[in-house]
């Protein structure tokens, strides 16, 4: 949860400065990082996976970058959600996790009827729950914590209503094989991750809703005396992120063989941190959506080297948690904002 | 030109007085040897315009800026400058503008921050008692248990003002203490300042209306440009009088102000009209005209009303009441997207909060409002032609340097306006309006934007120049509105647009109907 409360404290207190300039320019270190921060990013990338490397010597075989990258892939379709709504200005959205587990447990159900009856169901139920946020927090200015977090209690509960609690499995079909195919060694449900970033990334980097969301979370109200419409970019911003939300169900319903109604309800946490990591700022304005994607990888990397060195899962929950907290505050301080 | 007069027949000792106090901002003197006393039992008025030196003076005396020369003399002693808590301990208070109450504590808990009575526990009712007494003595028709966020704006000033004087100061410093004052609360003001009066305190009162100045004063001093030109009793001056001592003599210079290319008979190019616009319900109704092909000054003082009228013209604010049409068409702006694609559009004044996207590169910043322009069926941006755009109207603007993907953080704070209104520039509304568009940019800079007003204005449509400059509203405007109390006080255009009619108007009520 912290992050989110560290982030709206540290916003307060800072305010542009008096000549405009950001405060890392007056600060050696902060420039330092401002100036390389792309590299830093890669550098821990790298570092990680020779830490990986240095405990087990097997790591850097295929079949342990594949043990990493399949649970990377729903993340970085997550993290990417988060991004648009923390990219549009001083939002969060804490319902990611219910509603891909939600999307993941209806396209199970429908794939009796067929693949893509199942992703366009998962798909429609994503914008319907992206809509209901967008318009909570856009016209009936709710704040985003609150609407997002009802929201989750409200689809968390009507997710577990419909499954009656219960496993359920993927009928064989084209979903079933997509989840298990690989090319080229790398499985499939990475690679189709990989291009929905491109995509999406180029989409989000040329187009003029692209353009609007990010100048909207840079400054609502030199947006909103500019002639722009704020609210309709808080809208498209949650939609989108119910969208992602749900491809990320979609790909967790492809390879996960029992499904269970809670498969990504832990997730937001992981979700806002592969954003944040990556280079998406939580007070809007910035970000892209393969910053995102990025971070989730390498919070996935962080993930299996923790376990590597021989924590157990709950203690590794409890150092990310940690890890996560310092490195959104580092992140955000040394940036100077 | 004489040493304080006081209005009884006693000669009075001053109680804390200043001594040709000189002061100079980065080079500039903004107060050339000032002397000023202020003596027990007096109200003493400071007037001035805007930059006459008014608020550097009394900063000097409530402690905030240290004088480079000249001397502060309080209980017979003499310093050299004073620290704002060594001019507490002197018994000089200081009741700015900015509120310094808690909303959420109540007025006795307001009365009694930093010193609540008893130990451990507070002794609540004991505080409330002394509290209530104080407010029943000033004459204050208010409940001391009441909590401070249920007060109107004016109640709570004229609380800080009890407040400072229960601390029985030597001086009180008053800093447009009427500025959100309803007619009953300046009553109520008046007696609290004969109160204060009656306890021996002098009181030194800033304000820009001049009428209240007449009525609760007893001295006036004036300055103009830094240096004193008058100190008179109230008495002996009246609006007028006043008002010719705080504006001088100057001579008005005219350069970039242009015939009309208005077309009078072209219903497209009537531009903005608006009959019997009022602002509030109680404000007088004025009418607007702001036609095609001219620059239209809206000139006042800060808060006259200028920006309430420009923001709510966009949609930013409750519509004003009258009949507002453009282009002949009723004109009604929900928001300012709407009202922007009806074609007005509003440059707000300040760049920070609300102007400039400091996180993203000069290129977005100046392609925002015409970026669909730029697009495709697709809506993808074609990169080369919103450069291509962007940098024309950036040399337009005399940018310099020509670097479009810098952030504007990186800029000095007139590159940083010609940002902000080469985004305006690049757009063609019919209506424009320019909110202060040179406050805080360096020379260079400020002839660089006339030009640009200048020739958006005899090329586009209207535009509107809200500035509380005089030359600039000079040099640049056929015809000027002039705003005070919410609403228009007179209208100036041709031979009748001089330098003394604007500040007069602007700051008393004129004889007569308005210019027509």
């Amino acid at each position: 949860m912290s992050p989110v409360q560290l982030a709206s404290k540290r916003n307060r207190e800072s305010q542009p400065t008096e000549n405009g300039l950001p405060r890392s320019g007056r600060n050696p270190a902060g420039a330092f990082a401002l100036r390389h921060r792309e590299s830093a990013r890669v550098l821990a990338l790298v570092l990680l996976i020779a830490v990986g490397a240095a405990i087990r010597p097997g790591y850097l075989t295929e079949h342990s970058m594949v043990s990493v990258l399949l649970p990377a892939a729903p993340l970085a379709a997550l993290a990417t959600a988060e991004a648009f709504v923390m990219i549009r200005g001083k939002f969060v959205d804490l319902s990611v996790g219910v509603t891909a587990s939600a999307a993941a447990v209806l396209a199970v159900s429908v794939s009796p009827h067929g693949t893509i009856p199942a992703v366009l169901a998962a798909l429609a139920v994503g914008a319907t729950i992206g809509l209901a946020n967008g318009i909570g927090v856009g016209v009936f200015r709710g704040n985003p914590i609150i609407v997002t977090l009802g929201m989750s209690s409200v689809v968390g509960a009507i997710t577990l209503a419909a499954s009656g609690g219960s496993s359920s499995t993927l009928s064989p079909g084209m979903l079933n094989n997509f989840g298990t195919a690989s090319l080229a060694g790398i499985p499939e449900v990475v690679l189709a991750v990989a291009l929905i970033l491109i995509v999406t990334a180029w989409w989000f980097a040329v187009s003029r809703w692209g353009r609007m969301m990010r100048l909207a979370g840079d400054s609502e109200l030199g947006f909103r005396v500019s002639g722009g419409r704020p609210v309709a970019g808080t809208i498209v911003a949650f939609v989108l992120a119910g969208l992602f939300s749900a491809v990320a169900g979609i790909l967790l319903a492809s390879y996960v063989q029992t499904l269970d109604f809670t498969i990504a309800a832990n997730d937001t946490l992981p979700a806002i941190a592969g954003a944040v990591i990556g280079g998406v700022s939580l007070f809007g304005g910035e970000g892209s959506p393969w910053r995102a994607g990025f971070g989730a990888v390498l919070f996935g990397f962080l993930t299996s080297v923790l376990l590597l060195a021989g924590l157990s899962p709950y203690q590794e929950e409890i150092v990310e948690g940690v890890l996560v907290v310092t490195i959104v505050y580092l992140t955000e301080k040394l940036l100077g904002r | 030109m004489t040493g304080p007069v006081s209005p009884s027949d006693t000669a009075l000792e001053p109680l804390v007085s200043g001594n040709a106090l000189c002061k100079s901002f980065s080079g500039t003197e903004v107060l050339h040897s000032v002397t000023v006393a202020f003596c027990a039992r007096q109200v003493h008025a400071i007037c001035g315009e805007n930059g006459a030196g008014k608020s550097t003076l009394l900063k000097i005396i409530s402690g905030v800026h240290r004088p480079d020369s000249g001397s502060i003399v309080t209980q017979g002693r003499k310093h050299a400058g004073l620290t704002v808590h060594e001019a507490r301990k002197h018994g000089i208070v200081a009741v700015l503008q900015d509120p310094t109450l808690i909303p959420t504590l109540s007025i006795a808990e307001n009365f009694f921050l930093g010193s609540l009575p008893g130990r451990a526990i507070v002794r609540r009712r004991e505080m409330t008692r002394s509290a209530q007494e104080a407010l029943d003595r000033y004459g204050l028709p208010l409940d001391a248990s009441e909590l401070v966020a249920q007060l109107t704006l004016g109640k709570r000033r004229l609380l800080e003002i009890v407040r400072a004087s229960e601390q029985h100061p030597r001086l009180v410093i008053l800093d447009e203490p009427t500025a959100s004052l309803s007619d009953s609360e300046v009553r109520m003001l008046a007696g609290v300042i004969g109160k204060l009066k009656q306890e021996s305190a002098a009181i030194a009162y800033v304000s820009h209306r001049l009428r209240e100045v007449l009525e609760f004063s007893d001295v006036i001093t004036v300055l103009r440009d830094g240096t004193r030109v008058a100190t008179e009793p109230a008495a002996t001056l009246d609006e007028n009088g006043l008002a010719s001592l705080m504006i001088g003599s100057a001579v008005s210079r005219v350069t970039h102000r242009q015939e009309s290319t208005r077309r009078r008979n072209d219903p497209r190019a009537r531009g903005l009209t608006g009959r019997a616009i009022h602002l509030g319900a109680s404000t007088a109704p004025f009418d607007l005209d702001l036609p095609v092909g001219e620059v239209i000054g809206f000139y006042g003082l800060v808060g006259s009303g200028r920006s309430s009228l420009a923001r709510s013209l966009v949609g930013l604010g409750p519509l004003p009441g009258g009949e507002i049409t453009l282009n002949g068409s009723a004109y009604r702006p929900t928001s300012p997207s709407h009202a922007a694609r009806l074609g007005v559009m509003y440059c707000p004044e300040d760049r920070k909060g609300g102007g400039l996207f400091f996180r993203s590169s000069i290129n977005e910043n100046v392609s925002l409002i015409t970026l669909r322009s730029y697009t495709n069926r697709a809506d993808i941006i074609s990169v080369r032609r919103e450069r291509q755009a962007v940098i024309e109207v950036c040399r337009s603007v005399k940018l310099r340097p020509l670097n479009i993907d810098a952030k504007p953080s990186q800029l000095s704070g007139g590159n940083q306006q010609k940002v902000l209104l080469a985004r305006y520039f690049a757009a063609t509304p019919d209506v424009l309006i320019l909110d202060e568009p040179t406050v805080g940019v360096d020379i260079g800079a400020r002839r660089d934007i006339h030009e640009m007003i200048a020739a958006k204005g005899a090329t586009g449509g209207a535009v509107v120049l809200i500035s509380s400059d005089p030359e600039e509203v000079l040099d640049l405007c056929q015809h000027v509105y002039v705003f005070r109390d919410a609403t228009v006080v007179a209208e100036f255009a041709g031979s009748r647009l001089t330098r003394d009619a604007l500040t007069a108007a602007a700051l008393v009520s004129p004889e007569g109907p308005p210019v027509p």
